[in-house]
């Protein structure tokens, strides 16, 4: 096999999901891949080295230097506050029917800022909750996505041999479906209403969003994983693992305690950059009608929505879209900081 | 190498089946009833419907259909859509040369475009011009195609209406009267302008930055370092030296992000109206059929399988140090 | 070495301009006005037909409809009002004897195909034979399988005589249909025609060429004779699956005409003085359906919960919201067998005024508990009656359709403020459709039946006990015994009079489904074109083409 310096996603389309298969791109280039990999010249944006270790201060430090991604920090908390607290903050009930207050452009009576909707809900609100619904789809995706892939990732690197190559050929199965089609279907079959989980005793109502969100962590967990894999392929070659196996430590504890912290930089950067790829992914799949179902409200069925209804309507459109351009640019400015935080020996070359 | 390249279509042939089925298995079962639209039609004729269920193995199991399936794909070209009896294989050929046009124009020029900038910013780090591009790529990257899309089609129509003059078209392939020869081929050209340029954003954008960072990494190595302390001219440097070896990794970015665009813009397509590999796929999903979407499926995914293959032979050819093995 | 770099370099940057150049020149060279010579018309629409088959199962779509209506020219047509005009026919085809029902009627003798042969009564065998052969995958052989013979009448081949062996009382729609030609189809698998041309015709329009994916074009049939003949030369069919592009293009002057959804954007071109806006109130109506079976919920049993849930929906409000920029004024509607423009529309269903004190009322007697004492907008107090649980109620529609989502949520938001409770279960069609509604697992279904002038005839399929659309599982005897008798009453007045009937009595009363609105269905055309006005049948725009003019 040979190791390639990046973009080990197949993007299947250069629209969003191409988008998340770029920042994974990105964040994959991270890997430094197998000890004597040929391309370690190559490992241009990323090159991790172990000693990244215990030296917080000093990634809080050149993280402070980067002031874009401090900036960025800033307006991403302000916008996650917004939609945590989305029900104290919002004006009005996401849902607030006004028959008599339909379709207005923004104004300053009633405080309808970003306008109203086709059903006289006031937009401003409507944006807000589902800035909500998106996040927290992205977050989920974040999560499931890293803890799989990281899992897999572990695993396969920690033991190698014929475990590694199983999974990894798992992984070139995922990665050799168009990604964004494969969503779609999946999307299409599974996800255009809260799913009744019905497992004997255990039995619940999945709501719609999180079933987006299950169904989205699908395409982007294979980019961490092989960060992971490569990351642990170095590192258990390395002394203190060596004399962690010594000591009679097994294999979990030697994963969990002595590498995975090792491993916490890359990792973290590529969350945050599938946070951004998410979000673009879960619009487009609204966009095409995929997406998040009425009544919930997301960025990108907002959008979607207000597309329907022309230009006269330009806010609908306008609005949200200029809220998701925000968002990632935050969260990808972000991860660029992190990335030169976490990550010293490249510093050089960020932008 | 060869036995490399064997071996990787062979892994590649029991993904492709394993893959194949688990996706018939998501249409075929999750999509529901393909005969349901008719079901609700009143005065529907009831054993009709049955009859043709009957033909066409609806009321088999997903296994026993996969079988008919797979024994229709490979006598058949694909064989038939479900219940309009339709070839599949001259459709897709015919998608899919559309998406070659669109795909390769919009290609070619972002990668063109992307080692300008990126050549360009990495040489002049941290001038305007550097900051100017770094801005853009992230602006690129974060913004959503169909949004940029309908973004462009509105200001395009504006511009109709305020002018009168229509600039660029903002749907389909070629107008009512495309005309013949030279005149038909700018007819397409003039549709593809719209598209084209939204596709490009997202690639300029991820190529620049590729090129840019791989060109810095060149231009600061040892043997950059090297060849600038022999004496030889800057720009001798960076051409023979730098240049050729930066562009080594965007080469296999390009055949990679290439081989998936062969399966269609999805949402560009879509925004434009396209009759391409994307909208195709699309109308299949819709329409609940399984044996479109499966033929779009082996098609996308095989070319994927084919690219990877090539970017790996590639980044062989170019960085002599690789070994198959 | 260097010189090749650069001279490499420099041809990659002449190519990159040259392609670039060539999109530039693009516009110059074709940015005139696509008003093209001697009169086209493009029209635009939304969904391009798989095939040109018809009614034909994996078709039967508006969208193939609106190309081969004017092929396959009808002995009458439907015109915008609704009532069928001849065309092809000298007159209306004539009930010449009730027992058994006998029809005869006679083709013009200007009534030829495009390729100089006339039509005949052999035609219109024909097609008898294609809708009653089994082998064939029509959509519908209702009507036609209740033909005993069809001949010609002594030795006039274009006087044909229909003889039907049972009282088929919508009649007059299948000997109106358009025949197909006798001397193409002889012989052939009818599964396997029409799937890519049409090589005759005997309507004003012949089939051209189908540029698939972008468009399919039609051109003036010069043999066209039997009625006006089309005074453009062409007609061109381009589809554009988004809705957005859809009316971009059209407000772009990509093309002239388009029978658009009722959407807001709609609205825009009303203003628009460039744009001429015709519309009317269509056949499809949106109601919602009730589960009176086993898998529904108990409540829906109870008569009074279900007049409780029409009394608590504003019908004529939501109607309004949903439509107030684009057909200000659409009323709620009142009936389920008739249009409010048919003139034989009674609002049997007025009986229902939007109160919510009264549902309130209605609940509370019947000792229902846990609700509001008065409309609340933003109650959470559910009520729970006597014997049949809470009223939460699972209310399923199909996912993607922007109107339905609008319309639940505010039926939704109006029933929880008088303590009903709506769980929204959406799902894809293939999948509400194919799977949910026929199953009977569900409480309220809210979709649009899409009709036509006669299928009021059929209404004992959606209403009567075991009718093959009844998924309600609704069963009222007198109500089914006097839809059976309409369908086989051949007069239209004595239909009225039943159908009217039957629902004030008995439908009002057991509330087996709300209506809501008939949907308004639109054409817009630019002002250059003249001529194109609303159709509400499945002829569509197109039926009086010959008076277009571009």
């Amino acid at each position: 096999m040979t190791e390639r310096p990046a973009s080990d996603t197949v993007p299947s389309d250069r629209d969003e999901a191409a988008r998340a298969n770029a920042a994974q791109a990105r964040a994959a280039t991270m890997a430094p891949g197998e000890v004597g990999a040929p391309d370690l010249e190559l490992v241009y944006e990323t090159g991790v080295e172990i000693k990244a270790r215990s030296q917080w201060a000093y990634a809080r430090m050149r993280f402070l230097r980067h002031r874009l991604a401090v900036a960025s920090l800033v307006v991403l908390v302000i916008l996650g506050l917004v939609a945590i607290f989305a029900p104290e903050i919002a004006p009005y009930s996401y849902d607030a029917i006004d028959l008599d207050n339909l379709n207005q452009s923004p104004t300053l009576s009633g405080w309808h800022l970003f306008g109203t909707d086709q059903l006289g809900r006031d937009y401003l609100s409507r944006v807000i909750f589902g800035l909500q619904t998106s996040l927290w789809v992205a977050f989920v995706v974040a999560l499931l996505s890293t803890a799989f892939g990281t899992a897999l990732g572990a695993v396969a690197g920690y033991y190698g041999g014929w475990i590694d190559n199983l999974l990894m050929r798992f992984t070139d199965l995922i990665l050799t479906l168009p990604g964004l089609a494969v969503l779609l279907t999946a999307a299409r079959f599974f996800g255009q209403g809260d799913v009744n989980v019905d497992l004997g005793p255990l039995s619940f109502v999945m709501p719609q969003p999180l079933v987006i969100g299950i169904i989205l962590a699908f395409l982007f967990w294979t980019g961490i994983a092989r960060i992971v894999r490569g990351l642990f392929l170095s590192l258990r070659e390395k002394e203190f693992v060596e004399a962690a196996r010594a000591a009679g430590a097994g294999d979990l504890r030697i994963i969990v305690r002595h590498m995975l912290p090792n491993t916490v930089g890359p990792i973290v950067v590529n969350a945050t950059l599938v946070v951004a790829s998410a979000i673009l992914v879960e619009a487009a799949l609204s966009f095409l009608g995929f997406g998040i179902q009425p009544p919930k409200a997301a960025i990108g069925s907002l959008i979607a929505d207000g597309q329907q209804q022309g230009i006269q309507t330009w806010w609908l459109v306008t609005f949200p879209g200029l809220v998701i351009v925000i968002i990632c640019l935050a969260i990808n400015f972000v991860g660029d900081g992190l990335r030169d935080a976490l990550d010293p020996t490249q510093r050089r070359t960020r932008a | 190498m060869l036995t490399y390249i064997v071996r990787r279509l062979l892994y590649s042939s029991v993904v492709l089946v394993a893959a194949s089925f688990l996706v018939f298995l998501f249409v075929a079962k999750g999509a529901g009833d393909p005969l349901a639209p008719l079901r609700i039609t009143p005065r529907i004729d009831k054993a009709g419907l049955e009859r043709i269920a009957e033909e066409k193995h609806l009321n088999d199991s997903i296994f026993v259909r996969y079988g008919y399936w797979v024994k229709d794909a490979v006598t058949n070209q694909f064989g038939t859509t479900l219940l309009t009896n339709k070839p599949i294989l001259p459709d897709l050929w015919r998608v899919m040369k559309n998406t070659l046009q669109l795909v390769v124009v919009s290609e070619l020029l972002a990668v063109l475009i992307a080692i300008a900038i990126g050549v360009y910013s990495a040489l002049r780090q941290y001038s305007f011009f550097d900051y100017a591009a770094t801005t853009f790529s992230f602006l690129g990257l974060a913004t959503p195609v169909f949004w940029l899309g309908l973004m462009l089609q509105v200001l395009v129509v504006q511009i109709y209406l305020w002018t009168g003059h229509r600039i660029f078209p903002i749907a389909n392939l070629n107008s009512a009267d495309p005309g013949h020869g030279i005149s038909f081929v700018l007819d397409r050209a003039h549709h593809l302008v719209m598209p084209v340029m939204v596709l490009m954003v997202a690639s300029i954008a991820q190529y620049s930055r590729f090129m840019r960072a791989s060109m810095l990494e060149v231009v600061n190595s040892d043997y950059v370092r090297t060849a600038r302390a022999k004496g030889l001219l800057e720009r001798q440097v960076t051409m023979r030296h730098a240049f050729r070896n930066a562009l080594i990794p965007l080469v296999t970015v390009v055949a990679l992000n290439f081989g998936g665009l062969l399966g269609g813009a999805i949402v560009t397509e879509t925004v434009f109206s396209l009759d391409g590999m994307g909208l195709y796929f699309i109308n299949a999903l819709n329409t609940a059929d399984p044996y479109p979407v499966m033929a779009w499926l082996m098609v996308t995914a095989s070319t994927i399988i084919v690219f990877n293959l090539i970017a790996d032979i590639l980044y062989g050819i170019l960085d002599p140090r690789v070994r198959y093995d | 070495m260097e010189g090749v770099m650069r001279r490499s370099s420099i041809a990659l940057l002449v190519g990159a301009l040259a392609i670039v150049a060539s999109l530039a020149v693009g516009p110059v060279a074709s940015a005139k006005p696509q008003r093209a010579q001697g009169g086209t018309v493009v029209f635009i629409h939304d969904q391009e037909p798989p095939n040109l088959q018809g009614p034909w199962v994996g078709n039967n779509l508006y969208a193939t409809a609106l190309v081969t209506n004017n092929i396959w020219y009808g002995c009458q047509i439907y015109n915008d009002k609704a009532d069928f005009v001849p065309r092809l026919c000298v007159d209306k085809p004539k009930i010449v004897k009730e027992k058994p029902l006998t029809i005869q009627f006679e083709y013009k003798k200007e009534a030829v195909w495009s390729d100089g042969k006339p039509v005949t009564w052999k035609d219109f065998w024909a097609t008898w034979q294609v809708f009653i052969n089994p082998k064939n995958n029509v959509v519908s052989r209702t009507g036609w399988e209740d033909i005993k013979s069809v001949s010609r009448v002594g030795t006039n081949d274009k006087k044909v005589q229909v003889v039907f062996k049972t009282q088929f009382a919508d009649w007059e729609s299948v000997v109106s249909t358009g025949p197909y030609a006798e001397h193409i189809i002889r012989g052939k698998d009818m599964n396997q025609m029409f799937l890519n041309d049409i090589p005759v015709s005997s309507g004003p329009w012949k089939f051209q060429s189908w540029q698939k994916g972008v468009q399919i074009t039609v051109v003036k049939n010069n043999a066209f004779k039997a009625y006006k003949p089309m005074q453009l030369d062409r007609v061109v069919f381009r589809y554009i699956l988004d809705t957005n592009a859809r009316f971009q293009a059209l407000k772009a002057g990509e093309g002239q005409v388009m029978e658009p959804q009722p959407q807001l954007q709609i609205a825009d071109f009303l203003k628009d003085k460039n744009f001429v806006v015709d519309q009317k109130v269509g056949y499809a109506w949106e109601h919602i359906d009730i589960q009176f079976g086993p898998k529904g919920h108990p409540a829906l049993k109870q008569p009074y919960i279900r007049q409780a849930l029409i009394t608590g929906i504003n019908r004529p409000q939501v109607a309004a919201a949903l439509y107030k920029d684009i057909a200000p004024g659409l009323p709620a509607l009142q009936s389920h067998m008739f249009k409010p423009f048919e003139k034989d529309y009674r609002p049997n269903w007025k009986v229902y005024p939007f109160s919510q004190k009264k549902v309130i009322e209605i609940l509370k007697s019947h000792g229902c508990t846990g609700g509001p004492d008065k409309p609340t907008p933003n109650n959470q107090n559910i009520f729970s009656c006597p014997g049949v649980g809470k009223l939460s109620f699972r209310f399923v529609t199909t996912a993607g359709n922007q109107l339905r989502a609008l319309t639940f949520e505010i039926i939704q938001r109006q029933l929880k403020s008088v303590g009903i409770e709506l769980v929204p279960r959406f799902g894809t069609g293939g999948f509400v459709f194919g799977t949910v509604l026929p199953s009977g697992d569900w409480d309220l279904f809210m979709f649009t039946w899409v009709g036509g002038p006669t299928s009021n005839i059929t209404a004992k399929d959606f209403y009567g006990c075991g009718g093959d659309q009844n998924y309600m599982n609704y069963c009222n005897r007198k109500l089914t015994n006097i839809l059976n008798k309409v369908a086989v009453t051949l007069s239209a007045d004595e239909r009225a009079k039943l159908l009217n009937e039957a629902e004030a009595k008995y439908m009002v009363k057991d509330v087996p489904s709300i209506p809501m609105y008939a949907r308004p269905i639109y054409v817009i055309h630019s002002v250059k074109v003249k001529g194109p006005v609303v159709n509400p049948t499945q002829e569509g725009s197109p039926w009086n083409v010959s008076d277009w003019v571009a």
